[in-house]
């Protein structure tokens, strides 16, 4: 079976059994509890969209091990049209369930670690890409899902990992032996990690000499012994918890993005799944290369997806208060999308100007300038995006009732007459709802700090940036001559 | 027939898959294929941490014994068959190994109810 359905995945759900952890509850079923379902719903429809024939160009990829039909969350991309798809795939992703697609970061770290350990392999004669391949193999055969964990819980920022008062701060080797290692430490921020079958584990950032127990790479089973996911905890997940009906929530199926912080208690990693051990050097390359990928989709099409989504949202605010002509609300409008097709933009060409690399290792990776540029034009973007979505849809989007006391015998009635307008009550509620769930809730900050935040951008652009060349040609062309 | 046997292993060899039977009562063992390691997952959950892959509350798994190519395990409280079915086709699953029709088995897990 290379490909599964959307009902596949929630069987496979139904007997995962992972430690989770969630406002106060352990949660044995993730179908049971409204927020993990939320999450596992989403993932759902990433399946889900495989399975329809006008999708299939963008979310079924042929393997380069196989030759089989492969969902594309599990593909290498090995193309210019490969990088392409990749980010038309974030893009349909975002504008069908208006949360993450969390298979979305398992796909990028599939791709740094398809690059770094064809070189390794070739700089150190070892194994991991063989290896690695392996492991892809039986994903893909097994169409799983797959997150990824990067970021660390790095502790205080000023000491190296090795210096932490809590080695745990990030995760660590704990015991070599024959069969695989042990390892524990702790990873945050992990997008839909619960509801994933297997999770990429990969070093959060560069590593020097003499931290060689801190540059590991490997595969784990979702519900691996010793590994707790405690998951985070926020008025939405309150509200959704405490609401009777979905439909009353603004992404009634889907929700809110849901991460989780995952503890890993001395978690024994079969040599199989190791694709890093010690190697430090090659640890800043494989997360810069998640990373390129990484920006290009998230920054430059999954969020282009989310405004989509807004943007189709504030005109219909601005058409049911009766104001969609008004000239100010018009330039508001066209401003978010110029804002959102900037971005997407920039992922197109950081697609089409992407390359193999390193050469000869078949794998394709984006243009890291386009790609951090689309970024960062993203992290200020969004905001801006959304503060103009609250401004054309009001100050009801914060201050409206529960859309189900519309419904109230006692102030039902009054409230259907103090919200109509161009439109019905109902409508007008719903559509105010959806945009709090933008404007008011986490994909804010979320995309702010998403596959980094913009510092990390900055500074890539600084050093991929020829100023000395802009220089030259800023004084040519004045007629200053060089000094 | 032994050439078949011997193409069966080696192909399962190449793809880096191993295949686990897991063996209850009198019945027909069932098989289960996960990538390489994955018996090494299991017997690490069942030896260090005392607990089955996706069980996580003390007391499931009264014993295990390693033995040749395989483990003996003996489940807490009286079960039938049926029932420590459905617990190790959790296991498994949680273990990242999943059915499979074929294959030479080159682990083997023998399930009990505790003696």
């Amino acid at each position: 079976m290379a490909l599964k359905t959307a009902n596949e995945y929630l069987e496979t759900i139904k007997k995962m059994k992972p430690h989770v952890y969630i406002g106060g509850k352990w949660v044995k079923n993730l179908l049971d509890h409204p927020v993990t379902r939320s999450m596992v719903m989403a993932n759902a429809a990433i399946y889900g969209l495989a399975e329809d024939e006008n999708n299939k160009g963008v979310m079924v990829a042929t393997s380069h091990l196989t030759g089989e039909p492969i969902n594309r969350n599990l593909h290498v991309c090995r193309s210019i049209q490969d990088l392409d798809m990749r980010q038309e795939m974030a893009l349909l992703t975002s504008q069908t369930v208006g949360t993450c697609n969390y298979r979305c970061v398992g796909c990028d770290a599939i791709n740094g670690l398809g690059s770094t350990t064809w070189e390794m392999d070739r700089d150190l004669g070892t194994k991991y890409n063989e290896r690695f391949n392996k492991w892809l193999a039986y994903a893909q055969a097994n169409d799983l899902a797959v997150s990824g964990a990067i970021t660390d819980a790095k502790g205080d920022r000023k000491k190296r990992p090795s210096q932490q008062e809590d080695l745990d701060a990030h995760i660590h080797l704990v015991e070599k032996r024959d069969d695989g290692i042990v390892v524990r430490g702790y990873k945050v921020s992990q997008s839909g990690a619960i509801g994933s079958h297997e999770t990429l584990v990969l070093p959060g950032g560069a590593l020097r000499e003499g931290e060689e127990a801190f540059a590991l790479a490997f595969a784990v089973q979702n519900s691996a012994p010793g590994i707790t996911y405690i998951c985070q905890y926020n008025a939405y997940s309150a509200e959704r918890e405490a609401c009777d009906n979905e439909a009353e929530l603004g992404n009634p199926i889907y929700g809110q993005r849901e991460t989780s912080t995952m503890v890993f208690d001395d978690v024994f990693i079969p040599w199989e799944r190791v694709f890093l051990f010690g190697e430090t050097k090659y640890c800043g390359r494989l997360v810069s290369r998640f990373a390129k990928t990484h920006r290009m989709n998230c920054g430059g099409a999954c969020k282009v997806g989310f405004a989509d989504l807004i943007i189709g949202a504030t005109v219909l605010a601005a058409e049911y208060n009766g104001v969609e002509k008004v000239s100010h609300i018009q330039e508001k409008i066209i401003d978010m999308v110029r804002l959102s097709e900037t971005s997407h933009a920039c992922a197109i060409a950081a697609a089409m100007r992407g390359r193999e690399e390193p050469k000869g290792s078949g794998v394709w990776m984006p243009d890291d300038l386009f790609g951090n540029a689309a970024k960062l034009n993203i992290a200020d973007g969004f905001w801006e995006i959304i503060k103009r979505a609250g401004d054309i849809g009001g100050g009801l989007v914060v201050t409206m009732p529960r859309l189900k006391d519309l419904e109230d015998p006692e102030v039902g009635p009054t409230l259907q007459k103090v919200f109509k307008s161009a439109a019905p009550a109902d409508k007008r509620l719903k559509v105010a709802k959806f945009l709090q769930h933008w404007s008011a809730g986490l994909h804010g900050p979320g995309t702010w700090h998403g596959a980094g935040a913009p510092q990390a951008q900055r500074f890539t652009i600084s050093a991929l940036t020829d100023f000395e060349k802009k220089k030259k040609m800023a004084k040519k062309i004045m007629g200053m001559k060089e000094e | 027939m032994k050439k078949k046997a011997k193409k069966e292993e080696a192909s399962v060899d190449e793809t880096g898959l191993e295949v686990i039977s897991v063996k209850i009562g009198s019945k027909a063992p069932t098989s289960y294929k996960g990538l390489g390691g994955t018996y090494a997952s299991f017997t690490d959950s069942c030896l260090r941490k005392q607990t089955l892959p996706g069980f996580h509350e003390k007391g499931l798994l009264a014993e295990a014994e390693p033995k040749e190519a395989g483990i003996v395990l003996f489940l807490s409280g009286k079960r039938n068959a049926t029932q420590i079915r459905e617990v190790m086709d959790i296991a498994m699953l949680n273990t990242g190994a999943y059915p499979d029709s074929g294959g030479k088995a080159k682990y083997i897990i023998e399930v009990k109810s505790e003696k």
